[in-house]
């Protein structure tokens, strides 16, 4: 009797100061997210510090970078559920994210339909689009999902670019400003905000489908899909679910694109795009949200640096076309990373991260 | 009619073309499973390295060409050395699919960097004094060129795979790699082979397509991509379908061209490659091999 009080009284959460060696001593803790209620705690005040606090001292500049890495971050979570989790490679991604964007604007511009309306309706329209080249090719060997999204990637572009002359052809299609009816999201640090909220749900709800029985079967259908279907899981229903995911998330990513450039030009929702997309999970590390981020920071950077690099020298006047030079010179950076990661380093740059909390963790025997 | 007639003559030898890269492509995948995505990069590598030779260094055409097709041949054992080999043995079908798209970034980005995307000129073999008109057909010596190469290029991989000792033992080792090694069977001669002869006929075929319409960065490494459909329209693993889906699709996209709208000339091969998808994505070959995991 006085054992079972005992055991009711148990925290939740096991005490804040772990010792290397704590083992898990209830069938409940498994489901933690937490090992420790000190982790949970780190966590949140990350997430405040980071999201909450960073963009009111930032500069716009600073601000318009981080506002991209949290755009390519919902990507590379969508991408990190199909491609890291299920196994399944597309390379339409870059399309859905322009087909998202396009939609939003269009909605925006004639149906002038409310922000929170727009953005689901975005991921939607980016979905059925995905499920046209994806039903037939999940149900074949996994080489035919690359080619027919490739297939996808070039026929959305064309599309974008010849056929929506309504919506500004080549030329580009400006985007109306965000209107709701009582939150002011006409600055930049609010559609920030409305961006961070986004990806924080986003990676919330994705870290939870991971971890339950549906994120257990993409894992199994990774590792062996004849073994995962012999174990009774549907193999080409739990593909397409995957599929359907991240092919919202791109849907959705791209309209809040383009409420954050507002104008919005066909060419860039290119195959390089679409391997820029891939690039991120590489960096990051293959499997798992927290490299999805890193990619996303480190290829907007990478970007980032690359354009200023060509703008100093444009301005210095050494190189009369240097617009094309750049370009050719961030495909060739952007494909010697993915070589040299997927030779050198695999596991991609979360693996450091997860070196340092595990030091973290295991000190001071780390 | 004779517009017609002209047109497949056009699309015939397009068609081969594409049928020899395609050839290339499928040697890689059958050795190795690998999705070449770098095709189109090795196409243009040829494409160039034969116009700098003949145009900026002034060197004969046949001396150039020869240089060329060593030169790819030398790219081909230096690719699969440095790049696929690491990734090799992972048996990761993403990791080799994404490793040749970084692949055909590099090659495509220092390309279009060196020549500057602009348009150049390649020179021809076949003197134009031999081009002439033969059943309302009008051969230039581009035909001539494609046709001679395509036919050629054929008999010789027949030859190869039949009958010497190392095409014998690289059909050994696509039909199945275990087997083939305890037979002792050298795995990385025969990688390194396939990505020799590889780059080998993409130099051909990017040499003759740039002397058809001059060697652009760009456009060769689309030629490169339109490898998916010509394959699976002939069945992934299949070097008879992928010359007849070659044909197809160049016969296809050389009558898009005047009959419908030039800008669907590039869009209709991937159209095709997912109708084949939907409807039957054995291809010609009927190979039912589609269905392993």
């Amino acid at each position: 009797m006085r054992q079972m009080k005992e055991t009711e009284k148990l925290k939740p959460f096991p005490p804040a100061f772990h010792s290397p060696g704590r083992l898990k001593t209830r069938y409940e803790e498994g489901f933690n997210r937490f090992r420790t209620a000190r982790g949970r705690r780190f966590m949140v005040i990350t997430v405040i510090c980071l999201f909450g606090l960073l963009p009111l001292v930032l500069n716009d500049y600073m601000l318009h970078l981080f506002h991209a890495v949290c755009i390519y971050a919902i990507v590379a979570v969508g991408l990190t559920i199909m491609t890291g989790y299920t196994g399944q490679l597309s390379l339409a991604h870059g399309a859905f994210f322009g087909i998202g964007a396009y939609t939003a604007a269009s909605l925006v511009t004639w149906a002038s339909l409310p922000f929170f309306l727009v953005i689901p309706a975005a991921g939607t329209v980016a979905t059925l689009f995905g499920a046209l080249f994806a039903i037939p090719s999940l149900r074949l060997k996994p080489i035919f999902l690359p080619m027919a999204t490739l297939a996808g990637q070039f026929i959305v572009e064309y599309i974008l670019v010849h056929r929506l002359s309504f919506a500004g052809g080549s030329k580009g299609f400006v985007m109306p400003k965000p209107v709701l009816v009582d939150l002011g999201l006409e600055t930049k640090l609010s559609l920030f905000y409305v961006t961070a909220i986004c990806l924080l749900i986003i990676i919330w709800l994705s870290d939870n489908l991971l971890r339950s029985k549906t994120g257990r079967a993409f894992r199994a259908l990774r590792q062996n899909e004849r073994a995962a279907a012999a174990m009774g899981i549907d193999a080409y229903r739990h593909k397409l679910f995957a599929f359907a995911v991240s092919s919202f998330l791109a849907g959705l990513a791209g309209a809040l694109f383009a409420y954050a450039v507002e104008t919005i030009v066909p060419t860039f929702f290119n195959l390089t795009l679409s391997i820029e997309f891939l690039a991120i999970m590489i960096i990051g590390g293959l499997g798992s949200i927290s490299g999805a981020i890193i990619g996303s920071v480190a290829i907007v950077f990478l970007k980032e640096i690359i354009g200023v690099a060509g703008a100093f020298s444009m301005n210095s006047n050494i190189h009369a076309g240097a617009g094309p030079a750049i370009i050719s010179l961030y495909e060739f950076v952007l494909g010697l990373v993915i070589v040299l990661f997927i030779i050198f380093k695999p596991e991609g740059l979360a693996s450091f991260y997860r070196k340092i909390k595990q030091g973290f963790n295991r000190w001071p025997f780390s | 009619m004779e517009f017609l007639l002209q047109l497949s003559l056009d699309g015939v030898s397009l068609g081969l073309l594409y049928g020899i890269s395609a050839i290339g492509f499928i040697l890689i995948y059958r050795s190795s499973g690998l999705l070449n995505f770098a095709h189109g990069g090795m196409i243009g590598f040829g494409a160039f390295l034969f116009f700098a030779l003949s145009a900026w260094a002034n060197w004969p055409v046949i001396i150039a060409f020869a240089v060329t097709l060593v030169c790819s041949f030398g790219l081909g054992l230096i690719l699969e050395k440095w790049i696929i080999r690491p990734v090799f043995g992972r048996e990761n079908l993403i990791h080799y699919i994404l490793i040749t798209l970084g692949l055909a970034l590099m090659l495509k980005s220092v390309l279009s960097f060196v020549f500057e995307k602009s348009y150049h000129h390649l020179p021809v073999f076949v003197p134009h004094a031999f081009s002439r008109g033969w059943f309302g057909f009008q051969f230039t010596s581009f035909h001539i060129i494609a046709l001679t190469a395509g036919i050629g290029v054929l008999l010789l991989y027949r030859f190869y795979f039949a009958f010497s000792p190392q095409g014998i033992s690289m059909r050994a080792f696509a039909e199945n790699r275990l087997t083939a090694r305890t037979l002792g069977i050298p795995v990385k001669r025969i990688l390194a082979m396939s990505w020799a002869i590889s780059a080998l006929l993409c130099a051909l075929t990017g040499i003759l397509l740039g002397m058809m319409n001059g060697p652009a960065a760009d456009s060769l490494s689309a030629a490169g991509l339109k490898i998916f459909p010509v394959i699976v329209l002939g069945g992934i693993n299949s070097i008879g379908g992928a010359v007849i889906g070659g044909i197809i699709i160049g016969l296809l996209e050389t009558f898009v061209g005047p009959y419908a709208s030039p800008q669907l000339q590039n869009l209709l091969p991937y159209m095709a490659l997912v109708l084949i998808i939907v409807i039957k994505p054995t291809g010609f070959s009927g190979d039912r091999d589609f269905k392993k995991r």
